[in-house]
């Protein structure tokens, strides 16, 4: 997986400076919490059901091969093609042969993670297919030659203006300026993708869920173009990550019910899709051709590892939505098409940690996105033992690891501990003047400590420590 | 060997080898229960459905359904012309009293057109139209239409999702549908800001029309 993760820090500086991204995300940090909250206090057993939800991810991790091999059957025997890809590479070149197979040349996609991850669409393109994406946000963003900035809403980083330049400049269409309202731009978008829909040979899909029990890949959307995509072309392929088996239906039931609540405050999406196979005798219409390619580029090698959990991640993005990190950032930063706490424990994974060390530390560990995760993957741990890693992977003592070590050594003398941390809290509060609230505040701090100051204020310490405190309410 | 069949081999053998030695797999429990509170039937339904932007009402019998089109078609400035799939139980008198309303067999073409459905059920705990891939409605419909009619049987309108699967099961016991959709609300997308626009891709109007008897 390619990132760009290595420049996090100037790519996450660069994203804070930027005023029309900042507006976003603060709709992002505003508006998504207040409506999870909402769909989740009429549902007084969200909890049992994010336990659940919980227990059927990792019972299906537990036995992923059969849950696998049942799905492989089912689809066989409706008539279709499982194909196995070990690597990105694998799954981009499996489904440029079936579109040559199928004499494809206009393909349209529905939007998928995993093929934004293996970048299936620049493949494709290198053997000269055309792709469409159709999902709006993943098209607005195909326009503009970018990466997705969240893994839900793509293209939260355009502007309504910028959407419209873009359309300006690559729609073929006659008008004396860009369009000027978001319901003129949805009627440009929906009258050229029709043509493309139409025109389409393969169609290519994600899917949020495979059944073992019946075969069915389940696609949940809001806009209605997977369903398109999967039913108008002749040839219709499924390209997902092997860990999206289910065992039954009433599973995905489970599942589709903390989905839709966490990711938009929504009982359910608009759309959810079973697909089970081609058109069969005497259908109407659909899918001569369907393929189902299972995609691990990494994935395998994290079961039964310390990251084994992050596999249960249904993309949800609440984790995102109520990250101080991500909402400050953006996806961008990230520098790669998974973001926020779920994509900083994910990307080292696939990318390797040399290439994204940054973003397991780039948290604060406040422990939201534990708390917001419908199946409950305990993320800050998962992000720590990232660190772990990379800090013993370091070659050479710097900056960083001193410090630990001096605070590693400081906690073992407790004598040494109480002279520094009472000393640290007396020079703190000298250093403080009187603000708002009552409390004290700390303006500039000298050394390492203007990092903070030169952006914020510091909250001054009460000038005791907790021992002292302890000592004298006992005494 | 294909590349594939030596990929499936080695991941098949990767996800063996993780979990080697581990616990034995604790069964699955009995199916989710939805707590009796939660618990609605047809009026939470059309609620649901109605917060998700579809429109309903009920209507006394299955003959009742052709006026009700032609009422909400009329209602909504329609153009008075609209597809009748296959898998509405209604013969053509019926329909003859829906006149001047044009009906025909399909398919849906043009941007603009209004699709007539029947529905295998609805769920009320997410307002969702449950519809199965039939030979005589072409799946893409659906999709394709401005404005999705779709008549229920109040009968199959069921509570939750695990009371579908039950019914699903009974009805299919090996051959699953092709495809099952499901449907809440018109088309919608976030894409271009807050709140959402309607009718992305598929129908920005969906009504609903709930059959009593
Ligand atoms: S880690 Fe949890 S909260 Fe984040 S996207 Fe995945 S399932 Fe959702």
């Amino acid at each position: 997986m390619e990132t760009t993760s290595r420049q996090f820090r100037q790519l996450s500086r660069h994203a804070l400076e930027q005023a029309t991204l900042q507006h976003s995300l603060d709709g992002v940090r505003e508006i998504m919490p207040r409506i999870r909250a909402a769909a989740l206090a009429e549902r007084g057993d969200f909890d049992a059901l994010c336990d659940r939800a919980r227990d059927i991810r990792e019972r299906t991790l537990r036995q992923l091969d059969s849950y696998l091999e049942a799905f492989e059957r089912r689809v066989q025997a409706a008539g279709g093609t499982v194909h196995w890809a070990a690597t990105g590479e694998e799954a981009c070149r499996i489904v440029a042969q079936i579109c040559r197979d199928a004499g494809a040349e206009r393909l349209i996609k529905s939007k998928s993670m995993v093929t934004e991850e293996i970048e299936l669409n620049a493949a494709l393109e290198r053997d000269g297919f055309t792709v469409t994406e159709t999902d709006l946000g993943e098209y607005i963003i195909q326009l503009r030659g970018e990466k997705p900035s969240h893994i839900l809403a793509p293209s939260l980083h355009v502007t309504l203006d910028e959407v419209a330049e873009t359309f300006h400049q690559h729609h073929d269409i006659e008008r004396s300026g860009p369009l000027t309202n978001a319901t003129e731009m949805l009627a440009e978008a929906r009258s050229i993708m029709r043509d493309k829909f139409l025109q389409a040979d393969v169609g290519i899909t994600g899917a949020n869920f495979l059944v073992a029990e019946t075969g069915a890949a389940v696609i949940v959307t809001n806009e209605g173009n997977a369903d398109l995509t999967a039913s108008l072309p002749d040839t219709h392929i499924v390209v997902t990550g092997i860990e999206k088996a289910v065992p039954t239906l009433d599973d995905v039931g489970v599942l589709l019910r903390v989905l839709a609540r966490s990711a938009i405050g929504e009982r359910l999406s608009n759309y959810t899709t079973f697909v089970h196979g081609p058109r069969r005798d005497g259908e109407a219409s659909g899918p001569a051709n369907y393929h189902v390619v299972l995609v691990d580029n990494g994935r395998s090698e994290m079961l039964g590892t310390e990251f084994q959990d992050m596999l249960r991640c249904i993309r949800c993005s609440a984790c995102l939505n109520h990250c101080p990190v991500y909402t400050a950032i953006g996806g961008h930063a990230y520098g790669s098409v998974y973001s926020g706490p779920m994509g900083a424990v994910l990307t080292p994974a696939f990318a390797g940690l040399p290439a994204a060390a940054h973003l397991p530390n780039a948290s604060t560990f406040c422990g939201r996105c534990e708390a917001v995760c419908p199946v409950r993957i305990p993320l800050p741990s998962l992000l720590r033992r990232w660190r772990q890693r990379e800090l013993n992977a370091r070659p050479v003592m710097d900056g960083q690891r001193f410090g630990l070590g001096l605070w590693r050594w400081l906690n073992h003398w407790p004598p040494a501990y109480s002279l520094a941390i009472r000393c640290a809290a007396r020079v703190l509060r000298r250093l403080s003047v009187p603000g708002r609230g009552g409390q004290r505040w700390i303006r500039r701090l000298p050394l390492l400590g203007a990092a903070w100051t030169d952006c914020r204020d510091l909250p001054a310490p009460p000038g005791r420590t907790f021992q002292d405190e302890w000592r004298r309410r006992r005494s | 060997m294909s590349s594939s069949a030596a990929a499936r081999d080695s991941i098949l053998q990767a996800i063996r080898r993780a979990r080697a030695g581990a616990d034995a797999v604790p069964d699955a429990p009995p199916a989710y229960r939805t707590p009796a509170a939660l618990l609605g039937g047809i009026e939470q339904f059309c609620a649901y459905a109605g917060e998700e932007a579809a429109t309903s009402e009920h209507v006394g019998r299955m003959e009742d359904v052709p006026p009700a089109v032609l009422r909400y078609v009329t209602g909504q400035g329609l153009a008075m012309r609209v597809v009748v799939a296959a898998d509405l139980d209604l013969d053509a008198a019926v329909w003859a009293a829906a006149q001047p309303l044009q009906i025909t067999g399909g398919p849906v073409e043009r941007d603009g057109d209004t699709l007539v459905t029947g529905c295998y059920a609805g769920v009320a705990e997410a307002g969702a139209l449950i519809m199965l891939s039939s030979s005589g409605v072409p799946n893409e419909a659906k999709f394709l239409a401005a404005t999705h009619i779709a008549a229920v049987r109040a009968v199959d309108i069921l509570p939750t999702f695990e009371a579908l699967w039950t019914r699903l099961r009974g009805d299919f016991t090996d051959r699953w549908p092709r495809t099952m959709n499901w449907i809440v609300g018109p088309s919608r997308t976030a894409d271009l800001g807050v709140p959402s626009k309607l009718g992305a891709h598929g129908p920005a109007r969906v009504h609903i029309i709930i059959i009593d008897a």
